[in-house]
This record gives structure tokens, sequence and C-alpha cells, in this order.
């Protein structure tokens, strides 16, 4: 088998944005990034520090993914950072709102490439990438967190029986 | 048709929504205007051939709208640029 799909349950997601990062200048944003013990990524990329990925969405906002923590932990942790970072930032919990999956092999970018406009090349798209866009008509988010063969993907829990069932289907010439 | 979103870089063309003709500024005092200006302001828009100036929002990725200057013609995309930019002299 040449390329595996995986639901990688019950991980904690959390939108983060910093109005005062919208510009790309990280500066005043040390005591979030030091809560976070990780460095906040530029745009189309990752970082990740153990099990926490931060992927960059857009100008000032990011995905955080960590390990399955019921407490909320992640989220509450992040209150006094953002309010010493300044005005207009937030931190929400959206671990429900989205399921996670991930699909790896070495044919694993030619699956996705049934579906998504834009270049998984590894000149393009090598470790450390991440993109939000469409994947078969569905909104998601793409990353390539390290140098192996694996992508992860958040869908809207609404979308995520469609693009599963699409995923298994498109992966049929590859097994 | 490949758009070059100011943060993302080129992204197909279904991942953005159209937004109109861009750099129609709100009327400086909107209680002096009369129904016609209002009509002229709200509907009337420029239908150029060549470089025209306009908004698009990259709803599928960074969420963000920006203005890019493209040729009603041939569909060219000269430039793409953050809302509140000066537009780029073309040509
Ligand atoms: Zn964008």
């Amino acid at each position: 088998m040449t390329v595996e799909l995986c639901d990688v349950a019950r991980r904690t997601l959390v939108e983060l944005r910093l109005s005062t990062a919208e510009d790309g200048d990280l500066g005043n944003t040390g005591p979030v990034q030091a809560a976070l013990d990780l460095t906040l990524p530029g745009p189309g990329r990752t970082s990740q520090v153990g099990g926490r990925l931060a992927v960059w969405l857009g100008p000032g906002w990011w995905l955080l993914d960590d390990r399955p923590d019921e407490s909320g932990g992640l989220e509450a942790g992040l209150v006094h950072p953002l309010r010493a970072t300044g005005p207009r930032t937030s931190a929400v919990d959206v671990s429900a709102g989205f399921v996670v999956l991930e699909l790896t092999g070495p044919s694993a970018a030619e699956v996705l490439a049934h579906g998504c406009s834009i270049d998984l090349h590894r000149r393009s798209f090598g470790p450390g990438s991440s993109a939000r866009t469409m994947l078969a008509k569905a909104q998601v988010v793409l990353a390539r967190p390290d140098d192996g063969p694996t992508y992860r993907i958040w869908v809207r829990t609404s979308f995520s029986r469609y693009l599963v069932e699409w995923l298994l289907d498109a992966a049929v010439e590859y097994r | 048709m490949l758009i070059p979103c100011p943060w993302c870089g080129e992204r197909e063309e279904t991942e953005f929504h159209y937004g109109g003709q861009a750099h129609v500024a709100y009327p400086d005092d909107p209680s002096a205007v009369d129904d016609a200006g209002w009509a002229a302001y709200l509907f009337v828009r420029d239908n150029s051939k060549g470089w025209f100036a306009e908004r698009w929002l990259h709803r599928a990725g960074c969420q963000r709208w920006f203005n890019a200057v493209r040729h009603t013609v041939t569909y060219e995309i000269a430039a793409a640029y953050p809302p509140g930019a000066t537009r780029p002299v073309i040509g």
C-alpha cells in the first residue's frame, strides 16, 4: 500500500488572532510565543515543538494543533499572554469544529493533486509548508509539517464524511 | 486563471470572490449627497476596456480583501496590493 489515510483523533485546536502581527511584524508577540514555546510561522509555513503545531492561515491568524486535552488548557493559557500583547487579540478553541486527517505514503501528494489546485511538488510545498485552500471543493487547511510524505488536513466537521469518502475513492488506484 | 494574493501568492481563481471596482471613495459629506448622487455612488461603475483596478477577496485562503489591476480583455493581472495602498501605475 503506497498511501494510507488516518483520523487523528481528539486534537486540541485553537484559532489565534493577533491584530498586532497583521503586517508580519512579530516583534510584540513575544508573550504569546513564549507561552506556546514555539515561533509563530510566517506566510505558507508551519512550526512545531513536541506534539504542538502552529499553522499560518493569514496575516495575524494561526491555527494551533496540540495533543488531546479536555481541560481547555491551551486556550486558557493564552489569556494573559494575549492581554500583554495588545488589543484585538483572540484565542478560540475550535476543536469540535474540525476533523483532523492524515494522508501518508509515497503517493499521498498524487492523491491530493486529484482535487487540489496548489502545486504539491516538494520544490514548492516542501517540509514546513501549509496552505488554507480547497480540496475536492471542500475548504481545508493543508500542511506538510516535516520531511516525511505525510500531509495533515483540517476539514470542517460537516464536510469530513464527504472528504473522507472522496479521499478513499481517489486513493483506490494507488493501493 | 491564477490570481496573486498579496499574502498567499498565486492561487486558483475559484478560491476568490469578486468585489467590483476598487478605489470607490465613500462620500466626504454623506448628508449633502442627493438621490442621484447616492445612486451613482452605489451602482454606477466604470466599464473600461483595458486595465481595471478591482477588489478581490481571498475567500478560501487568508480571507483578506485586496486590490488587483487586471486587463479586462486579456485577463492579465499586472499588480495586486493591499487595500489602502495607492494604485500602481501600469503601462
Ligand atoms: Zn490570501
